[in-house]
């Protein structure tokens, strides 16, 4: 076989590998077997109905929500503050201080899992719902941080400057110049924060408690102990939920840029003419 | 910060343009500045008049940016004072200043158009809707871009983009402009014509204006007064004309322009008129000065267009041979450069209007000049000149 058929064949099977579980769960989540049977014998929209009645699923999708919330709003304010030190600011131990804020990705998340639960268990804490929005913050906190800093590194700083020269205090310049110009990185920062929250599934297991599990908590305890028809479309509903929030704030963030007029690969214009109310070539193409 | 201080703020952000006789004053007194130790501005002192413009000229990194951003306060200085309008504001932040800024990359905000750009200190000064309208739009016009408002400064040429970026430094009637190499990013002919139009804003707003640039012939062009710096000092100060005619030292000598540099022992100084013995053996004469006594060793500058072919015998100065190495053909004129007797580099310019014959390599010239159009540097360089 050529090079090239062996990398078609590499990426069928990567597409395969990614493809399936969805493939099997969305279906599974309307089948009107009550026992996870494949393929489906019929088909019903009773399992979704089920879990928007049960207290139980709703409790967990709710909880779910506001970790999320949490967690992205906090690893989006901590994830900043540390990019716009690290750019902007003469901070000593640079490169150690980003080493170190971006530890998460490369450490086994079981490892902190027991480590946090380990001192939730010393302070009574497992179970806080403050606590896993912390815990999610932090596993979000590397990828907000490199999204910022790549994004504050295009600015130029003197940008600030002038806004200070025309009397503007420096939160004010970084709030009328910077953080508009960052909010694409910010945007795409959170929605990174939101989806590693929402289905993260080894921290919250350790950090919750029994009787108040996140939604994938929730899905993993049904389909190991009761085996439970109503996990599929609970899954789906994550899936779902994701994919609303990815299309979503890329919505805003497509309205910010073309409010601003910030589109990828516009024309620079140079030397253009005054044309009479021309209207903005922006977006329609 | 105290709510007195912040109302005291806002007052002083929207005085207009009082007959304050001090409005538009900076001061720099016994500033300097270092970085963790290393020094970018040694001692500087200056005291710059309400409404002239000053500029700040000096190789790279000479410490003409920090001088500039100690002005505009974004750098604390070491020690010594700043003051403006008068006011001792070594302690006031950036925000508090009042000051116009103009970058070389022209920092224009690139997510705002340019009338929201314009608008963007007239609303730090929470002036009403018509108002900053209004004024945007007068200087737009100043600028000559009325009809460009609404476009993005990623749609405009360089030379625009330098104008909306002049716009926005005034628009709020600053006393004072403070410009970091504004066009050295521009191309020369456009340079020339932003030149002419910052000069004219200059005049038509009557802000005090501090240039910074390394380009001498703007410098000369463009200033009221220019500040040589060399090493995080002033070298010399004053009118162009002053400092292109009488350096102070080698170094302003060479700088601006170009020069004949001769070597030599001041024989006598009297009656305004100095006498220089070159290297040659040649007496010279130039103008006296008088902190230079008789016996010094000096270098004697004459700029290449005052020196003229000797007749017989000149007055005030006996001719100068000076041997041609090198013609250079530039249209209007030639240059022909070479090295006198005593050793000294040579550059003349020589006009080509109605001459039918140049000079060739080889040849040998006779040089005199006027003697008060020379001037006597206490300095030698004791480089051989080549
Ligand atoms: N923030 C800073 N930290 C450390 N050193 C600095 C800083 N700013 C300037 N310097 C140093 O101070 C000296 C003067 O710098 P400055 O920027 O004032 O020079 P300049 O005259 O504006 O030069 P140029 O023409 O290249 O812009 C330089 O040696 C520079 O390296
Ligand atoms: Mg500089």
């Amino acid at each position: 076989m050529t090079m090239r058929r062996c990398v078609q064949a590499l990426v069928v099977a990567i597409l395969l590998f990614l493809v399936t579980p969805v493939l099997v769960v969305i279906p599974m989540a309307f089948s009107s077997s009550a026992f996870l049977e494949f393929p489906p014998p019929g088909w019903t929209t009773e399992w979704f109905a089920e879990f928007f009645r049960d207290p139980d699923w709703i409790d967990a999708l709710t909880l779910s929500l506001r970790v999320a919330g949490g967690a992205m709003v906090l690893s989006l304010t901590v994830g900043t503050a540390a990019a716009y030190a690290l750019v902007r600011r003469g901070v000593r131990f640079r490169g150690a201080t980003q080493g170190f804020l971006t530890l998460p990705i490369v450490m086994p998340t079981i490892v902190y899992a027991v480590g946090a639960y380990l001192v939730a268990l010393k302070l009574g804490l497992v179970g806080s719902e403050l606590l896993l929005m912390c815990a999610h913050a932090v596993l979000a906190l590397p990828f907000v941080l490199l999204n910022v800093t790549a994004s504050l590194q295009t600015i130029d700083q003197r940008l600030e400057l002038v806004a200070q020269s025309m009397g503007a205090r420096p939160w004010t310049a970084f709030r009328s110049v910077t953080l508009p110009l960052i909010a694409p990185a910010l945007i795409a920062s959170a929605l990174i924060a939101v989806v590693i929250s929402l289905d993260e599934t080894v921290v919250a297991l350790f950090l919750t408690e029994d009787t108040r599990p996140t939604l994938p908590v929730k899905v993993y305890n049904s389909i190991r102990y009761d085996l439970n028809a109503v996990v599929p479309a609970a899954a789906a509903v994550v899936l779902a939920g994701t994919v609303a929030i990815a299309a979503a704030l890329g919505l805003v963030r497509w309205v910010i840029a073309r409010a601003t007029g910030m589109r990828a690969g516009a024309p620079a214009g140079d030397g253009v003419e005054i044309g009479a109310g021309e209207p903005e070539t922006g977006g329609a193409r | 910060m105290s709510l007195q201080s912040s109302a005291v703020r806002s007052e002083a952000m929207r005085q207009p343009a009082t007959a304050d006789a001090n409005r538009g004053a900076i001061g720099l007194e016994q500033v300097a500045k270092s970085f963790k130790g290393a020094v970018a501005v040694d001692v500087v002192d200056i005291d710059i008049r309400p409404g002239e413009f000053v500029t700040l000229l000096g190789e790279s990194g000479c410490g003409k940016t920090t001088t500039l951003l100690l002005i505009a306060g974004f750098h604390a200085p070491t020690s010594g004072r700043v003051t403006l309008d008068g006011r001792d504001v070594t302690r006031l932040p950036p925000y508090e200043r009042n000051l116009g800024m103009v970058f070389q990359n022209y920092a224009l905000f690139p997510h705002m158009t340019v009338e929201e750009n314009i608008a963007y200190p007239l609303k730090r000064r929470k002036l009403g809707r018509g108002e900053i309208a209004a004024k945007v739009a007068r200087s737009l016009e100043l600028v000559g871009l009325a009809g460009y408002g609404k476009r993005h400064p990623r749609e405009l040429s360089g030379g625009q983009q330098q104008r909306v970026a002049v716009a926005r430094a005034t628009v709020f009637d600053p006393p004072a402009l403070l410009m970091d190499e504004p066009l050295s990013a521009l191309d020369r002919k456009l340079r020339q014509s932003l030149q002419d139009e910052i000069r004219q804003i200059h005049r038509q707003l009557g802000t005090t204006v501090v240039y910074v640039t390394h380009d001498q012939d703007e410098a000369l062009a463009m200033s009221d007064r220019i500040a040589l710096m060399r090493g995080g000092r002033i070298e010399q100060i004053g009118s162009p004309t002053d400092v292109y005619r009488r350096p102070r030292t080698l170094f302003a000598a060479a700088f601006l322009g170009d020069a004949n540099l001769l070597r030599g022992r001041v024989v006598s100084s009297a009656g305004g008129t100095a006498v220089v013995e070159l290297r040659s053996g040649t007496r010279v004469g130039a103008l006296a000065d008088p902190e230079i006594a008789a016996g010094r060793e000096v270098t004697v500058v004459v700029r290449p267009e005052h020196l003229r072919p000797a007749d017989a015998s000149a007055p005030g100065g006996a001719a100068v041979r000076a041997t041609v190495e090198d013609v250079t053909y530039l249209g209007r004129s030639i240059c022909c450069t070479g090295s006198f007797e005593s050793g000294d580099r040579c550059i003349v310019p020589i006009e080509t209007s109605g001459a039918t014959e140049f000079p060739r390599v080889g040849d040998t010239l006779h040089l005199s000049w006027e003697a008060s159009l020379a001037t006597l540097v206490a300095d030698v360089d004791d480089h051989d000149g080549r």
